[in-house]
């Protein structure tokens, strides 16, 4: 059934298109909780202001894609992960006030400030745990969550949130490069070597890990040593972010990152495939009924999905180039 | 129904949303009632190109829509 696989791609493309795009600006958030400076936290925020809710939508038309056609998933991943995902909430419904508060308020901005700061971090950390806790598998009977609500926090899956704070970090740090100028840049460019080798060390110790654990993960490899490509793929967009930042050329890191999540997200998926819920639910399991199916196509498929891709791309566009403070930014501090 | 999602579980989560959304209405209202005291200002008819999505920007930044702002710093 063709329509499974058209549904899978758009979800999967999505899935994507968030981890890239709401990734960048949830680092900013992060590395703005380590920046003092007011002068280059305004300039944070007007780096990301004109793009972070248009980001965010990837997100809703993730979880609207899933309710709609693989209803199974749904009914899996939000049990399991239903107080990290509340705590997600709480996080994004902070982060999406600070950016007009921070600048109402002079006597409360440090709150909205940690607000800002601790729900990108919180909302990094649990997508990173959730991951991990899927790879190492969920407790599924009968196409439901059978296990308890916090059995998703294993050592394993909080390394894996950590390992997504360090990387959406790490995609916000190559942003602020490609976006601003003097000595934010430079701030900038100081923290992508040391958030890069932070990313790799937990990519090295979560592969270790996932060896010695015999997860199923692995299974795939074995069988498909093709698909090796791809993760080798994701090496050399390491080494081309590693040349970016040696010879500070402002638009490289950041290309090379988005195509080290890109094809690190391809070996995951690979490494899933056919599964959608690793290693119980498959694609075919989980999808909605062909006549669902096919009445989503017509509107969210052929409509809102290409909508949401071409305003993604209209604001990338209309905002190319530096920041120009003036947008977004504090003008009282400059 | 889900048959691992404990009433506990639920009724925290529950609380957590009256309490975040009643910390933030409570402020938005607050700095929303002080733009309306404020009236239009210069600064705000300067950056009256705005966007929907950033209907506060119009004011321009606090220390001139609050009139407190000397105080607090």
């Amino acid at each position: 059934m063709w329509l499974v696989h058209f549904w899978a791609a758009v979800i999967a493309f999505a899935i994507l298109m968030y981890v890239v795009l709401d990734g960048y600006d949830l680092g900013v958030g992060i590395l703005f909780g380590t920046q003092t400076n007011e002068q280059h936290r305004a300039t944070m925020i007007a780096a990301i202001a004109p793009y972070w809710d248009g980001n965010e939508t990837w997100l809703i038309l993730v979880g609207a894609g899933l309710f709609a056609a693989f209803p199974m998933v749904y009914a899996i991943f939000l049990p399991a992960f239903y107080l990290p995902v509340a705590l997600m909430l709480f996080g994004i419904a902070f982060r999406g006030v600070a950016f007009e508060f921070r600048e109402r308020s002079t006597g409360m901005r440090p709150v909205w400030d940690q607000g800002f700061f601790l729900g990108s971090l919180i909302i990094a950390f649990v997508q990173g745990a959730a991951t991990g806790a899927m790879v190492q598998e969920l407790h599924v009977v009968d196409g439901r969550y059978a296990g308890g609500g916090f059995d998703w926090a294993t050592p394993f899956a909080i390394f894996c949130g950590i390992g997504a704070v360090l990387g959406y970090a790490l995609l916000g740090a190559a942003w602020l490069v490609l976006k601003t100028e003097g000595e934010l840049r430079d701030w900038a460019y100081q923290r992508l070597p040391w958030l890069l080798r932070g990313v790799v060390v937990v990519l090295v110790i979560v592969f270790v890990f996932a060896l010695a654990d015999h997860l199923h993960v692995f299974d795939r490899w074995s069988t498909h040593p093709l698909l090796l490509v791809l993760p080798l793929a994701a090496a050399l967009a390491i080494i081309g972010l590693v040349l970016g930042i040696r010879d500070r050329r402002d638009g490289m890191p950041f290309t090379m990152a988005v195509l080290a999540v890109a094809f690190s997200f391809l070996t995951l998926a690979a490494s899933f495939w056919p599964y959608m819920i690793p290693y119980t639910v498959t694609l075919e399991d989980a999808a909605a009924p062909p006549q669902s199916l096919e009445f989503f196509f017509w509107g969210g498929g052929l409509v809102v999905f290409p909508v949401v891709l071409i305003y993604t791309a209209a604001v990338f566009w209309i905002f190319r180039g530096k920041v120009l403070l003036g947008y977004g930014s504090t003008q009282s501090h400059s | 129904m889900t048959p691992t999602l404990t009433g506990p579980q639920v009724l925290a989560t529950l609380i957590g949303y009256v309490l975040v959304y009643a910390f933030i209405f409570a402020f938005g209202i607050r700095y929303i009632y002080a733009l309306l005291r404020e009236g239009p200002t210069e600064t705000g008819l300067r950056h009256a190109p705005t966007t929907g999505k950033r209907p506060m920007m119009a004011a321009g930044p606090a220390e001139t829509a609050t009139g407190t702002a000397a105080a607090a710093e």
